[in-house]
Formats: structure tokens, sequence, C-alpha cells
């Protein structure tokens, strides 16, 4: 079945003259197959200041990962409340980070140190249809698109120069969510650039097996 | 055309029965025959049909338990978490274990991007490559799952494709699982088709056998069934099987086929007892229609013979009943008609035999009728006096006054011989004006009474359409049987007997006894005449002619001799008589000529120089070709013509004098001598004697033969031999029986001399020896004698 393709729109907010002043690249999203802004897509420019580790959460609340996704720099923690009556299972085989917090309620012993780049997906093993991502990143420089599929970052004074920047951008609905998608635009562009990305079409979300499903059902 | 003729009316009813229930007979069997062969091949299709469904099915359901137990596999945390530890020996012993578990032949786990990470049960070198080239990765990485038939090393294989899917972990299992006799057997449990699998090649195909060994007819058989022509419905039809091929897979590299079979044997089995069952059907029901066409016909034909003996008996002449008949219709019909025939045909007959016995005119019984009662009367022994008369003018009466007048006479005459005849006497018409009657036995006066009664009867004067005129008429009797014994002598002795009326004009003839072997004598000699004439079967005898002045011998008058085979010796005066009446004289003449010519070139070729004399007949004389005859008879003669003499009786040349004297005339011009032979007997005028161009008188023997002692004869021969001499013509004295006469003859001046003194007549053979007694003879002919008269 061939991929949607869609077309990344990043604008670029055009940093006009003074090398002094603070700028930002403004990138928007597009989903090619229908042509509308494809939000909360995770954008990060790669290089410049690394950030910072911090702390972080995410809660399982109605047999959901709340937030759905998260975009930590490298080294953070992670924490995993369970607001929900039932116990969760929560881990991961990601090869960035591997982990296995067996059932619990409530709060975990200790949260989880995100120590390697990369996607993390988490997941429930008693609830199969939950699942969170956890992006570790070393940039600092990260932004989230918003409904017009826009996403705007401050660019540090390191990055005027620089013409090339590279893009990295993650979505629940990339083919591969184990991994984001890179791109490189031109800091010197007037018009926002437009990135483009493969996405799952939305019902594909959330059920992997569901053709199997649906298999056993009519037999 | 010929034969269906031949074959009778019962023959062909029942072969047109037979043949119409053969027709039908052996049409339905054909028909059942082929129902049952298309019911047969239908049910085979449909079987195979629920073979295709149960084999999609079962596969199907097959494939989705194996998904659902690896489903359960791929779900199954702690096999995630060893495919997770990155430990190969952890997620390959991982991978073993559940192998085992679901019943894979081998497995096998790709990450998503192809990297290996487990493997169990030592899948196959290029199974990536394999999985690749069927796109089951990608197919599963769509859909979750992939499965595709495959042959791996032989074997059937089903190459099913799962997606693993853990947070942080997506790989796709692949397991292969063997296609094996377990689904096959399932197959063939609910269809009862035999399952096969068979992998295609492009180059070759093979059968992937599970182990039990097929024949090698057998597996010839099915490999071309299963490259053979299907027909429209994907069905082969085969000598043994019927097949249908389900395509697994139809990869090149991995063409999987499914073959339904269904042995043929044993419905083919079923179907030729069943058409030994209809044969035999058939054939009791053709011989049942023989039988009922038999007894049919039968029915049928009886009647039919029946009324053929009947007819068979009509036309036999016999008077048959007609045959009893059960049935009606057009067989009564025919036997009505056929007694129609037989009372039409009694008339006819009657008819017939009145007009065949009858005469037309008088209504008297015919000759052949009158024959009958004669043989009758010969059968029972009795005497009867038969009259024939004959009307003498009757075809003048009918050319001068008319048919219709002469009828009249006819049945004048009947009515008065009627009113004569004795009250039983038979009186019929045998022809033109004869009348024949049979009355009772009489003799003498009795007898002449009543023949002179009825034939005044018949010649009294009469009175007929105002003309009176009377009859005349012969009449002739015959007693019977003394005179005949039988209807043809009847006939002939009458006929005889009517002969002989003609020249004795009595008024009545009675048959004379003999007269009829006379006349079958002459019969038989005419009809044996031209039979020796052309086989040589007369002889020729020769008398010499001597001259008186000194006894030379000069001529020899042939002499015509015929011994009959049966009859003996016949005169030549009898059978010339008969050649002449019957005609054969032209070629008795002819024949004679050539032998005297013959004879006489041989005995002048041994030195003899003697001429001949021939008789000549009298019709002779009339013929032309006489001329041509006596030339080329004597064309090559070596001595001078006139010692050649044609003798001539008087009474020939008084018949026709006047052709005879043309033909006289031309033969003297050959040069020929003629003579008058038998001078003296016939009423020759003097006159005409001297016309003739004749140089010879023979005085008939009858003066000759006592010549020396009858006064009378001395002067009449002395007296011819004086006219002979004064007409210049020289005579010849034949029938000297003694020297005297010969003296006498010779002192009266008779030139030459002929008799049985002298010598008989001989053959031509003899007339040598003949010479030398004649050359002792000649000194007693030379002198004078002493003559006393």
């Amino acid at each position: 079945m061939p991929r949607n393709r869609i077309l990344l729109l990043c604008l670029t907010l055009a940093p006009l003259g003074l090398a002094a002043e603070p700028r930002a690249l403004a990138v928007q999203v597009i989903d090619s197959q229908s042509n509308k802004p494809v939000a909360d897509a995770m954008v990060m420019i790669d290089g410049g200041r690394t950030a910072e580790p911090s702390s972080f959460e995410m809660a399982q609340k109605n047999r959901q990962f709340q937030p759905g996704a998260l975009v930590i720099p490298r080294g953070s923690e992670v924490n995993f409340p369970n607001l929900d009556s039932t116990q969760h299972h929560v881990y991961s085989f990601s090869p960035a980070k591997t982990f296995d917090l067996e059932l619990f309620a409530d709060q975990p012993d200790a949260p989880v140190v995100f120590d390697k780049t990369g996607v993390v997906e988490v997941g429930c093993n008693i609830h199969d249809q939950m699942q969170g991502f956890i992006i570790v990143t070393e940039s600092a420089l990260t932004a989230r698109t918003d409904d017009s599929g826009l996403a705007t970052i401050s660019l540090p004074s390191g990055f005027i120069s620089a013409e090339e920047l590279s893009v990295s951008i993650w979505h629940p609905r990339l083919a591969n969510t184990n991994r984001t998608a890179n791109f490189t635009v031109s800091s010197l562009a007037p018009d926002p650039p437009e990135l483009t990305l493969d996405l799952e079409p939305e019902s594909r979300q959330p059920g992997r097996l569901d053709g199997l499903q649906k298999r056993f059902r009519d037999l | 055309m010929v034969t269906v003729n031949r074959i009778g009316f019962r023959g062909r009813l029942v072969s047109a029965m037979v043949a119409l229930v053969a027709v039908v007979s052996v049409s339905i069997g054909a028909l059942m025959m082929l129902y049952l062969f298309e019911d047969e091949q239908a049910r085979a299709i449909e079987q195979l049909s629920l073979g295709e469904r149960v084999a999609e099915e079962i596969l199907q359901r097959r494939t989705s338990l194996i998904l659902s137990r690896l489903d359960v596999v791929v779900r199954d945390f702690g096999f995630r978490s060893a495919l997770a530890s990155r430990d190969r020996a952890t997620a390959d012993s991982a991978l073993e274990n559940q192998a085992r578990r679901v019943g894979a032949r081998f497995a096998m786990i790709l990450d998503d991007d192809d990297q290996l990470l487990a493997t169990a049960d030592d899948p196959p070198a290029d199974l990536e490559e394999r999985v690749e080239a069927l796109e089951l990765l990608t197919e599963s990485r769509a859909n979750g799952f992939a499965s595709q038939v495959t042959v791996i090393d032989d074997k059937a294989i089903e190459l099913v494709t799962i997606a693993v899917e853990a947070p942080g972990l997506r790989a796709q299992l692949v397991g292969g699982f063997e296609l094996g006799s377990e689904a096959a057997d399932i197959i063939e449990r609910l269809s009862g088709t035999e399952v096969l699998y068979r992998a295609r090649m492009a180059s070759n195909s093979r059968f992937l056998s599970d182990g039990t060994e097929m024949a090698p007819a057998r597996l010839e058989e099915l490999i071309r069934v299963s490259s053979g022509e299907r027909n429209s419905a994907g069905f082969i039809t085969s000598d043994h099987y019927f097949s249908r091929i389900i395509t697994l897979s139809d990869r090149p590299e991995s063409n999987l086929q499914l073959v339904l079979l269904i042995n043929r044997d044993a419905s083919l089995k079923a179907y030729y007892q069943r058409a030994i069952e209809i044969l035999l059907l058939v054939s009791s029901v053709l011989v049942l229609a023989a039988l009922i066409a038999l007894i049919v016909a039968r029915s049928l034909g009886k009647p039919v013979l029946s009324l053929a003996r009947y007819a068979k008996a009509i036309g036999d002449g016999e008077a048959p009943e007609p045959p009893p008949l059960k049935v009606g219709g057009e067989l009564a019909q025919l036997r009505r008609a056929l007694g129609d025939m037989l009372a039409k045909l009694k008339d006819r007959e009657e008819q017939i035999r009145f007009a065949a016995s009858h005469d037309e005119i008088t209504g008297l019984p015919n000759a052949h009728a009158f024959l009958n009662s004669v043989r009758e009367g010969f059968r029972n022994g009795q005497t009867y006096r038969l009259f024939g008369i004959r009307v003498s003018e009757l075809s003048n009466i009918n050319d001068t006054l008319g048919l219709a007048f002469g009828d009249k006479v006819l049945c004048a005459v009947t009515g008065r011989l009627k009113q004569e005849l004795p009250g039983h006497a038979e009186l019929a018409r045998t022809g033109g004006g004869e009348f024949l009657m049979l009355a009772d036995a009489c003799s003498g006066d009795e007898l002449e009474a009543l023949a002179h009664q009825l034939l005044d009867a018949v010649q009294a004067p009469m009175l007929i359409n105002n003309t009176p005129f009377s009859l005349r008429c012969t009449m002739v009797s015959l007693r019977l049987p003394e005179d005949a014994k039988d209807t043809d002598q009847v006939r002939r002795r009458l006929n005889l007997t009517f002969e002989l009326a003609q020249t004795t004009r009595l008024r009545v003839t009675h048959y004379q006894p003999g007269r009829d072997e006379d006349h079958l004598r002459e019969l038989q000699i005419i009809s044996d005449l031209t039979a020796a004439i052309t086989d040589n079967g007369l002889h020729m005898n020769y008398q010499p002619k001597l001259a008186m002045a000194d006894g030379s011998l000069q001529q020899v008058e042939a002499l015509v001799r015929w011994v009959h085979p049966e009859l003996g010796f016949i005169s030549p005066e009898e059978f010339i008589f008969l050649a002449e009446q019957s005609g054969q004289i032209t070629d008795l003449t002819r024949h004679i000529l050539r032998r005297v010519a013959d004879d006489a070139r041989h005995w002048q070729a041994a030195g003899l120089e003697i001429g001949v004399a021939i008789n000549l007949s009298a019709m002779d004389l009339i013929r032309p070709e006489l001329i041509d005859e006596v030339s080329d008879a004597f064309s090559d003669w070596q001595l001078p013509m006139s010692s050649i003499t044609l003798e001539v009786t008087e009474s020939a040349l008084m018949e026709e004098p006047e052709t005879a004297l043309e033909t006289l005339g031309k033969l003297r011009e050959l040069g020929v001598t003629l003579s008058v032979d038998d001078f003296g007997t016939g009423y020759s005028s003097l006159s005409q004697l001297r016309k003739l161009p004749v140089q010879e008188l023979k005085i008939d023997k009858s003066f000759v033969l006592k010549l020396d002692t009858e006064p009378q004869d001395q002067l009449i021969v002395k007296s011819t031999i004086d006219m002979a001499h004064g007409l210049g013509l020289k005579t010849v004295a034949e029938g000297i029986e003694n020297l005297e006469t010969w003296h006498i003859l010779k002192s009266w001046g008779c030139e030459t001399g002929q008799g049985f003194y002298m010598s008989r007549p001989v053959k031509a053979a003899d007339l040598p020896a003949t010479l030398e007694s004649l050359q002792k003879l000649k000194p007693e002919l030379e002198g004078s004698g002493e003559i006393n008269l």
C-alpha cells in the first residue's frame, strides 16, 4: 500500500538584517495526501546549544499515556505516575532505552533516566493499546507544530551564519515511529521551508494488528 | 431390391419390427449410457468443485490457525524481551522454543532494517531473499501479517509472516509450515478426492511425494493430465482420472499447485457394469421383439399363405373351397376377389374350351375335338367307320359369292349331314370344306348305302339366298382301327385317301392298306437323298456301249446306284422319280455330272479313251443352268466333246418342248452328242423328232430283249433303225442279251450296242478288266454270225 506523501512546509521567518538580533525559524508540516497542515509534529533543530537534562512526567491516565509524546533532552529523567485505578506495566524495548517497570500503581520506585538520544517507544504490557513516545534529543531547539502545522523555533546567535540547518521531525503517524525524519533546510530562505514526511493515514492509529483481528473475527 | 424381394412378407415384417425395436432400444441404451457418463462426469466435477472449496477453506483455516498461534507468540512478553535483549543466542533459543510450540518447520525474525534478529531450526539459506521476493515482509509490514505458499527443498511450505510489534521493537517473524499429508488428508477425507502437491517449474513439473510411491504409469498419466488442456471449467478428464488443479502459488520460482483427483476406475467399472446390464436388457428386448414379431407375422402370414395356396390351386385349374379366414378387411376382400376370379376363370375356360374344340361357323366339333373322340375310341377298343367329305368348290364359292355365302353353304351341308347320320355318329368340320364323320363300323352293302346316302345328301341341289346350285365333293372312308391305329395315322391316311380319290374319281374311295407305308418309304428316300448326294452315298456304274461294226468299246453309260443303309438297294427309277418330284433332281444331276467327269478323268489318265453317256431328266432340260453345269464338269475333257452323250427320254422332250428344244440347242453348241433315250415307249411325235437337234436314237430295251425270238419286235426295231437312218440319226440298241440279237442288229445297220451279253454295268475301277474280257469277246462280235430269221 503506497504511503501518503506529506509535504512539510518549513516557513523561515526571514532573519532580516541585524546579526545581533535574535531570530526564529518557522516550519510548517502539511500532509501531502490531504494537503493539510499536520499538528503535533515535534520539530528539532540539531546542533547548537545542548539542552540541560531535566525532569519530565509521562502519566498514565484513562489507559493512555499523558502526554502521548514527549521531547526531552538527553540525560533527563522521566517519571511515569499511574493516575488510573488499574496497575500498569510500562516498558520499552527501544535501543535508545530499554526499561521495564513491572506492574505498579501510583508511582514507580524511581524515574527512568534516558541517557541516549533516539526515540523510545513506551508501552504497557497489559494494555496493548497504550502507546507513548519519548524523543530523547541533544538539541534544545525544539518546537511542536500548532494546528496550522507551524512550528517556530527561536534561533540562538550561533546559528545566524549557518545556512544549512539539520531539522528532525517526529510524528506519531510516521511509518517508523522509532526514528525521526531528518531534513536539511536553509536558514536564509525568505519563506518558511516546506518539508515532506511520509505519514500513515490517521485511521491506522492505533491498532497495528487490526487486520489480523479482523481476519480472526471473520473466521 | 432383389434381396428384399426374396425376403417374404413375414421376414420383412419381422425385420422391420426388430429393426424398429433395435433402433429404439439402442437409442435409449445409448442415451442412458451417455447420461450415465455425463452424470458420472458431472458428479466428479461437483466433487472436484467441492474438493476445491474444501481445500481452499482448509488451507485458509490452517493459515488462520497458524497466524493465531503466532499472534500469541509475538505478543508474549518474555519472547519479546528475549528478542529485545539483543542477545542472539537468547533470541534464537526463544524462537526455537516458540517455533516448536506452533509447529513451525523453521522460523526467523527480521527487524525493520532487515537485520536478522533470530533464527530457529535452520531456515533455508535463501529464505531472506525468498521472503523478500514473495513480498511477504512488505505486506506484513503494512497489514501486520502475510502468508504465501512456496516450494522449499521439494516440500510444499507455507511461509507465514507476522509483525512483532512492541514498544521499541519492530520486527517480522517468518515461519515455515509444511503443507504435508496432514492437510491433504483432511481435504481428501472431507471431499473424497485425492490430493497431490505439485511443483510446477518452467522446465519440468513434479509431484511432491510425501513418501508414498506412485506407480510409474499413474505418474505418467498424472503428469500428462496436469499439463494437458483443461476445459472451460478448469477440469481435466483423462483415462483414469478426473482432475482439477488449484494453483496455490503462481510465482515462476515457486509455482505450487494442488492437484485434486478422482480416480475414475471405480466409476468406470460401475459404468461398464451398467453398460453390460443395458446391453443385456437391449438384447433381451430384441429377442422378445423378434419373438413377438414372429408371432404377429405368423398370425398375419397364415391367412396370406392360405390365400396363396388357394390362388395356386385356382391357377392349377382346381376348383378349391375358399379357405376359412379369421381376419376381415383386406384379406377377406382378397379372398372374395379370388373367389370371383375362380368363377370368371371357369366361365372363360368354358368359352375357350368350346372355341378350341368347335368350329366357329357350323358350331360342329373341330379337328382337335374330333381327333380326341377318335383317340377315345382307340382307347376303348371300339371299331368305327370314318367318313370324310371334301366339298370341292368351296374356295370358288367363297371367291365368287362371298364368305357369308360360303358359310351358309357350310351350315347347309352340316344340316344335311346331321340329318342323314345315325343319331350317335359324330360329325366334325375339320377345315375348309372338309367334314369328318365317325360312324359305327359297317361294311359291304351297308357301308355303300350309308356312303351314298351321305354323298347324295350333300350333292343334292340346294337353294341359298335364292341361288340354286349343287356341290361336288369327294368321299373317303377308313376302317378304324384296322386302317389306322392312332390319330397321326388317321390324319395321314385320310389325306392319302383324299389324294387317291382325286385320281381314282370313284364316288367313295376306301383306304387301301399299305399305301401309307409306301408313302412313308418315299418320304424317307426323299429326305435321305440329299445326305446321300452330299456324303457321296451314291455309286456310279458304267455299262459299255460297243460299236457294232467291230465290237470295240466306244462309250460307257453312267448309271447311278444307291444302296440305302436301311432300305437296301433302291432302284434308280424309284429315287430318280422321287428326286424329280421333290426337286432334288437338280442336285442329283449336277452331282452325277461331276462324278462321271472325275471318274472319266481317272480312266483317261490311265490310257482308256472311253467316252461317257449320261442320262438327263426332263426337269434338267428346263433349267438354263444345265448348260453351265455340263461345260463346267467337262471343262478339261481330253477327248472330242462328241464322245460325251447326253441321253434324254422322249417324254422329257414332250412336256415343255420349246424350253427343252432351246436347252438341247445350247448343249449341242457345246459339241456333245444328244441322244433320245427309251425311244419307242413314249408318245413321241415324229414331226417333233425331226426338229430336235439330236444325233442318236436309243431303242428301248423292251424291243431288244427278245429280239431274236419276237418277230413283232424285229419289225419295230428294224423300221425304227431305218427311220433313224432316214432322218440322219444313229441308233443305239440296249438290252442285248445274246449273240443272235447282236448279229441281227448288226445286220440291220444299228451302229451301237449295249447289253448284259457284252457287259453288265461295272465300277469305274473295273473298267480295264471289262475291257480285257470284251477283247476276248471281240472275234465273236466281229463276225457276221448266223442269222435265222
